[in-house]
């Protein structure tokens, strides 16, 4: 697998979500999230879509592989 | 093997099941399984050959009870569910491996013609393979859940 970057955080900020309100709505760990940000943890399609939603930002904006 | 049954028999349950880590006292009773040398420490094979103590090594699993204690009550999101897999996958391996090598290679190398040496010798392999990877469960997705 390609390098694998996250900007998640910037969007979620945006939203003005802490990340332990972020993991509520879609029902993961706070846990999960920071590592998430942190480019440490690979989402499924799933958990990508439903931050993408939560975010209002697009999934590649998000997510990026090279 | 048993996160991985729990997690998919029960689709409903959304977090782990709340446990004191201090049942990981339990695993000493993994000790018992030395009670398997008794009828040869005291010359008594001819009239009591039992080897199934030496499954009580199976009891050394227990140990995991401590790493599971610490995960209780945590919600089982699809991080949890990966690592889980993953933990049960190597425990599993590891498992299977300790009996394999000691079936195929240890059996092939050392003879042992005496029917209830061997059947001890497969015994206490079997317990030790499923109490070491039953531990090794817990111990290792406790690690992944928690590396850096």
């Amino acid at each position: 697998m390609g390098e694998f970057r996250c900007y998640l955080k910037k969007y979620r900020q945006l939203k003005e979500l802490t990340q332990e309100q972020l993991a509520e709505i879609v029902g993961v760990r706070r846990e999960t999230i920071m590592r998430l940000e942190a480019g440490k943890y690979n989402p499924s399609l799933k958990l990508a879509i439903d931050i993408s939603r939560v975010v209002e930002a697009d999934i590649r904006e998000i997510f990026d592989f090279d | 093997m048993r996160i991985r049954e729990r997690i998919t028999s029960n689709p409903n349950q959304t977090h782990t099941r709340k446990i004191n880590p201090r049942l990981g006292i339990l695993g000493v009773l993994g000790f018992l399984g030395f009670l398997g040398f008794l009828p040869e420490l005291i010359g008594t094979v001819e009239f009591i050959s039992i080897p199934f103590p030496f499954f009580f090594f199976g009891f050394f699993g227990f140990f995991g009870f401590y790493f599971e204690g610490k995960m209780s009550d945590t919600l089982i999101d699809e991080r949890f569910k990966i690592n889980a897999y993953r933990a049960a996958a190597q425990a599993n391996k590891i498992g299977l491996f300790i009996i394999v090598f000691v079936t195929i290679v240890i059996l092939s190398l050392v003879r042992i013609d005496d029917p209830y040496r061997m059947l001890c010798v497969l015994i206490a392999t079997i317990g030790l393979a499923m109490g070491i990877a039953a531990f090794l469960q817990m111990y290792l997705l406790y690690r992944y859940e928690n590396e850096e």
